[in-house]
């Protein structure tokens, strides 16, 4: 007997437990509330030590930035007026005037020149210095003009501009990781709760110098696993999720409640070939005829379902330096077999690695791609990855034969190429020194057209070479309350600011 | 291992005995075992494995299509249409043909990760049971070492640096489970060696190794077997459930956990890519514990005293 | 009893410690961390200087012993990915963990343990039929396969409860469900298997023969000694379910420990997975601690060699 009283006293404590375990209930439905799903938590608030996109998704509604792309992806000014080269080496940035931060201290030139040589610093290990490298210093002309010295000429400062957030100057001062939990920024938000994995919740900035956002309140939900977050956007649990892969589109699309908004994005998808072991990748015959043997448009119909635009180059296909003339290969295994017959190629096993779930169908994009080449003669082998043992293996230059992977075009601009395919750069397996040569003529033109025609001429240029197989830029696929007015854009930013209930 | 284990000789059941097995008590009069109960399902059970095994050897000669290339324009097709019995996968893929060859991969993986924990468990219960001292020691404090990760946590990072490849997978199930052998062989090793005969025989000579093999191996070997039994169905849905993460046996390689978790994104659309293979892991893992557990009423070692 | 506390306690220490430098050397030996923690765009150089200021260019050796020494100062460091203190990521999830582990076991205990009473009592009839072959099969389905066809029918289909997250009480009761399940067969298995056990003993033949009432008999002999080892199991399976429900807090997206140590292995964020291990092998082992105590207390003839 006292035994079963013991063990009732246990449970009965463990039940108490339970209660005092109980979290709060989130917040309360009201109109003007948008709920998002994301697949992954941001990694922190520091706008000036993080670079990845889910973090930026969250916090360009808490920061701003000098330079910000509208939805046609053309550089405009935000917190800046106006931006003009002076002279090779500097530009001139006339700010907007009467912008606070959240916590009152006032944006202006000296704000500017802190955030940009905080982050040009070596020593400071900043995420974001690859996007302005060039930059040297950054001088206060008045309070509301600034002068951005670079060390060469660097015609794409402003494009650059767009990714790099303004911290206020006390915080950049005293080492931005005080913002890690605690952001302070000008934007139409502030963080008001951050349940690690759980939550973000973001309120409206009322003394926003633009005015006051329609939205009152914005909550980031975590759900990374597909299923339960497009579950959830189907039982109105949350109202905008983005990448929805494509045999549930149809489900949204039909629903009643929730339709699908597209958008070309900016992300490429291509097969890297390295060409810096040796093999049979090495002869540019071998290569062109992958690029002859796969059939783009067929995968892209079937296994990407149409949620994709076929890349002619290698440059997004909102580039705005994408060349309209540029044809891409053409699907003819017979032209493939040819080339291989002519490149020597014996039937030596190549491997296409591939990693597993990091890009939207990218196992079985690699499997269909290498059953077609399999038909055009070639031998292959698809081993899956794991994405740290992938990026170990490309970063080394050790990965044997080709693999399956995207890249961002950042500043839609083809001076990508430089990062894509110049001797040097990182992530970079492929080495020919024509192609430096004229990467290294291009970059520096300052000229729009003659900058343009260079890197049209460039663009035929590698793709004649292959140095991928061209695969397609990616649809960015969202799924939306059908009352929700709001736009998905290019760059991958929900950018609440506008959106409204109807 | 530790001290939860009763001294030899007491009738109150021990509570990992207890958690592991579940046989008539020794004082029960009890009249001749039904064979209705426990051994007409064992039986069972083993003759449906036994079926799966014939089915995933002799894969070629049930099917004509073959497991790892299809017609992309054939994707997503249901069971029974365009004479593709269980259907297409998302790659135009015949689910018949993947099921039966990816049976080969996931049995294999099962019985072979079993095979290898069984073998290293069993040996080195027996030793570190019957000679004690020290070595006892050490070994339990790894086993409880072990023992206090979480299986998953276990397997991930050996798999983080073993790779995804059937090897990988293997060696990863094999030593994330080996422990539960050396423990229950551990036991009875001990409890042997304290028998008269067995002292009797050391002191005249016997060299250890063969009174191991000679007396406590048979004793210990057919709990072991239900429990490998039992063991084999854990690790293929453990195999499933590695392969749902991102790390079990990868595709186009078709083994029943990579197909499920590759089917999970077209539930809603085509719901037999992901029931089919689902169903093949439990069942499967159904007859195992069925069969184990049968197994163990057989080898119950309180029956045999 | 406090040389046995004592000689328990430094035994869990040695435990953890072997855990965590087990964990420490698998970590290393998957690979290179830095990468996967910087942005792709990264440029080679600063690459080189995270991995400086992380601390990953130094010797191994020279690491091991930074993380030894921090650790006995209870400093488990920084997350690599979350910029913030690793231990205390860890904490936040434990409520959240402790919530779902509760839950599951919870439903195990409170459907189980009737579910194995009734079956041992009509052993041999539909009940006990229907109840052993449940629990079998709650032990063979994989527990995300059932999550996923359980969030397709209740939630999505028939909209009656909401598909995931954590905050309200409705939302444990899928996840509580899927994880609790694996708990529920076994539970009822050992139920049936202790009491059935009990029922045949011959005091209880005697206490029936001297006239005591069925449900005396039940409750004051069975459920007693029956009591044991479901306690043992219980104490198993909380221990490992700690870190073990990954599948089901990744389907659910719940917050807990067992999603952080996925993701902290697969983003070879060192802190965060070695604090997480030392985090659950201390929990690990509290609770079989408390298992074998209360085991003991339960079972006053056992003594502690």
């Amino acid at each position: 007997m006292r035994k079963i009283v013991f063990l009732a006293g246990v449970l009965c404590c463990v039940g108490m437990s339970l209660c005092g375990l109980w979290p709060s209930p989130g917040l309360a439905g009201t109109p003007a509330r948008v709920v998002i799903g994301l697949n992954s938590d941001v990694r922190n608030f520091d706008p000036v030590n993080t670079l990845d996109t889910t973090t930026d998704r969250v916090i360009t509604h808490i920061y701003e930035y000098l330079f910000v792309r509208d939805l046609e992806m053309k550089v405009t000014p935000l917190l800046a007026e106006s931006g003009r080269p002076v002279d090779d080496l500097t530009w001139e940035i006339k700010l907007r005037k009467n912008v606070k931060f959240s916590d009152g201290e006032p944006f202006n030139a000296e704000t500017v020149k802190a955030n940009l040589e905080y982050i040009v610093k070596k020593e400071n290990n900043s995420a974001r210095r690859v996007r302005i490298s060039p930059v040297k210093s950054a001088t206060v002309v008045d309070e509301h003009t600034v002068r951005v010295s670079t060390e060469k000429p660097f015609p794409t400062l402003l494009e650059g501009l767009t990714e790099i957030y303004m911290a206020p100057t006390k915080a950049i001062k005293a080492g931005p990781k005080i913002l890690t939990d605690k952001p302070i920024g000008t934007g139409p938000y502030q963080l008001k709760e951050w349940q690690r994995e759980r939550t973000i919740t973001l309120v409206r900035n009322e003394g926003y110098w633009g005015g006051p956002p329609r939205i009152a309140t914005v909550e980031f939900r975590i759900i990374p696993e597909v299923t339960a977050r497009v579950s959830a956007l189907l039982a109105g649990e949350i109202h905008l999720t983005p990448d929805v892969p494509p045999q549930f589109m149809d489900q949204v699309a039909k629903s009643g409640t929730t339709n699908i908004r597209t958008v070309a994005g900016r992300r490429v998808i291509f097969v890297a070939f390295n060409t810096l072991k040796p093999g049979p990748l090495q002869d540019v015959r071998v290569r062109q005829a992958v690029n002859h043997a796969v059939d783009v448009q067929k995968i892209i119909r079937t296994v990407m379902e149409g949620n994709a635009k076929q890349m002619v180059g290698p440059l997004s296909v909102i580039s705005r330096h994408l060349d309209p003339a540029l044809k891409p290969y053409a699907a003819d295994p017979a032209k493939a077999k040819a080339l291989l017959h002519a490149a020597g190629y014996t039937g030596e096993p190549i491997t296409l690695h591939t990693p597993n779930g990091r890009y939207l169908k990218d196992k079985e994009a690699a499997q269909a791609i290498a059953d077609q080449l399999t038909q055009a003669g070639f031998t292959v082998k698809v081993q899956v990855d794991e994405w740290g043992t992938l990026l170990d293996l490309v970063k080394t230059g050790k990965v044997d034969g080709m693999y399956f992977f995207g890249r961002s075009d950042t500043t839609l601009d083809g001076s990508m190429i430089r990062d894509w395919f110049r001797t040097g750069s990182t992530w970079v397996t492929y080495s020919d020194a024509k192609v430096d040569a004229a990467i290294d003529k291009a970059l520096p033109i300052v000229n729009p057209e003659k900058r343009r025609q260079a890197f049209h001429a460039l663009q035929a240029q590698v793709q004649e070479q292959a140095p991928w197989l061209f695969l397609w830029t990616q649809v960015d696929v969202y799924g939306v309350h059908k009352n929700l007015e709001w736009q998905p854009r290019g760059d991958e930013q929900f950018n609440l600011k506008t959106a409204g209930w109807k | 291992m530790s001290e939860r284990q009763p001294p030899a000789g007491s009738r109150l059941p021990g509570p990992k005995e207890a958690a592991g097995t579940a046989g008539p008590p020794p004082g029960a009069r009890r009249l001749r075992p039904r064979l209705g109960g426990g051994a007409a399902w064992g039986i069972a059970a083993g003759l449906f494995l036994l079926a799966e095994a014939i089915l995933a050897v002799g894969a070629p000669l049930f099917t004509g299509a073959s497991p790892l290339t299809g017609d992309l324009e054939q994707r997503l097709l249901a069971p029974g249409t365009a004479g593709y019995l269980l259907g297409t996968d998302q790659l135009g893929r015949d689910v018949l043909a993947r099921l039966l060859y990816g049976a080969r991969v996931s049995l294999l993986v099962g019985v072979v990760a079993v095979v290898i924990a069984g073998g290293f468990g069993v040996c080195v219960g027996l030793i570190t049971g019957y000679r004690g001292g020290w070595l006892d020691r050490v070994v339990s404090r790894l086993v409880d070492v072990q023992l206090s990760f979480p299986f998953m946590a276990l397997a991930l990072s050996i798999a983080a640096v073993l790779g995804a490849s059937l090897t990988g997978i293997v060696v990863t199930l094999a030593i994330s489970s080996w422990v539960l052998y050396a423990r229950l062989v551990r036991g009875e090793s001990l409890a042997m060696r304290q028998q008269e005969f067995v002292e009797a025989a050391h002191a005249l000579g016997a060299p250890s190794w063969r009174i191991l093999v000679r007396h406590v191996l048979p004793n210990v070997i057919g709990p072991a077997i239900a429990l490998a039994s039992l063991e084999a169905g854990r690790l293929i849905v453990a195999e499933s459930s590695l392969s749902f993460l991102g790390y079990g046996i990868q595709p186009p390689i078709p083994a029943w956990g990579n197909m499920l978790a590759e089917g999970k994104d077209y539930m809603a659309k085509a719901w037999w890519l992901t029931v089919l293979p689902g169903l093949a892991v439990s069942l499967t893992c159904l007859s195992t514990t069925i069969l184990g557990d049968w197994l163990t009423e057989v080898f119950d070692p309180r029956r045999r005293r | 009893m406090v040389r046995y506390l004592a000689s328990r306690l430094a035994l869990t220490l040695l435990t953890v410690f072997l855990a965590l430098s087990f964990m420490f050397g698998v970590l290393h030996l998957a690979g290179d961390p830095v990468l996967l923690l910087v942005p792709v765009d990264s440029s080679a150089e600063h690459i080189e200087r995270m991995r400086v200021q992380w601390g990953f260019a130094d010797p191994l050796w020279v690491q091991y012993g930074r993380f030894v020494w921090r650790a006995c100062h209870g400093d488990f460091g920084t997350s690599l990915k979350y910029n913030l203190p690793a231990l205390s990521l860890v904490l936040e999830r434990l409520p959240a963990t402790a919530l779902l582990t509760s839950v599951s076991i919870l439903f195990a205990v409170v459907v189980g343990l009737p579910l194995g009473v009734l079956a041992a009592i009509r052993e041999g009839r539909l009940a006990d039929r229907l109840a052993t072959v449940g629990s079998v099969l709650g032990q063979s389905i994989p527990s995300f396969w059932l999550g996923l066809l359980l969030i397709l029918a209740f939630s999505v289909t028939l909209g009656l409860v909401p598909t995931g997250g954590m905050g309200t009480p409705a939302q444990l009761l899928l996840p509580g469900v899927t994880l609790g399940l694996y708990s529920l067969g076994r539970v009822t298995k050992l139920t049936r298997a202790s009491v059935l056990e009990v029922l045949r003993a011959d005091y209880i033949r005697t206490a029936r023969a001297k006239g005591a009432r069925e449900t005396t008999v039940l409750f004051r002999h069975v459920l007693k000694n029956a009591a044991n080892p479901i306690v043992t199991i219980i104490g198993l399976q909380m221990s490992g379910l700690i870190g073990g429900a990954i599948v089901v807090e990744t389907i659910f997206a719940w917050p807990g420990l067992g999603r952080l140590i996925v993701q902290s292995i697969q983003f070879r964020d060192f802190p965060t997975a070695l604090a997480a291990v030392f985090f659950t092998a201390v929990t690990v082992s509290l609770i079989n601690l408390f298992v074998d105590l209360l085991y003991g207390l339960l079972n006053p003839r056992i003594v502690h060699e």
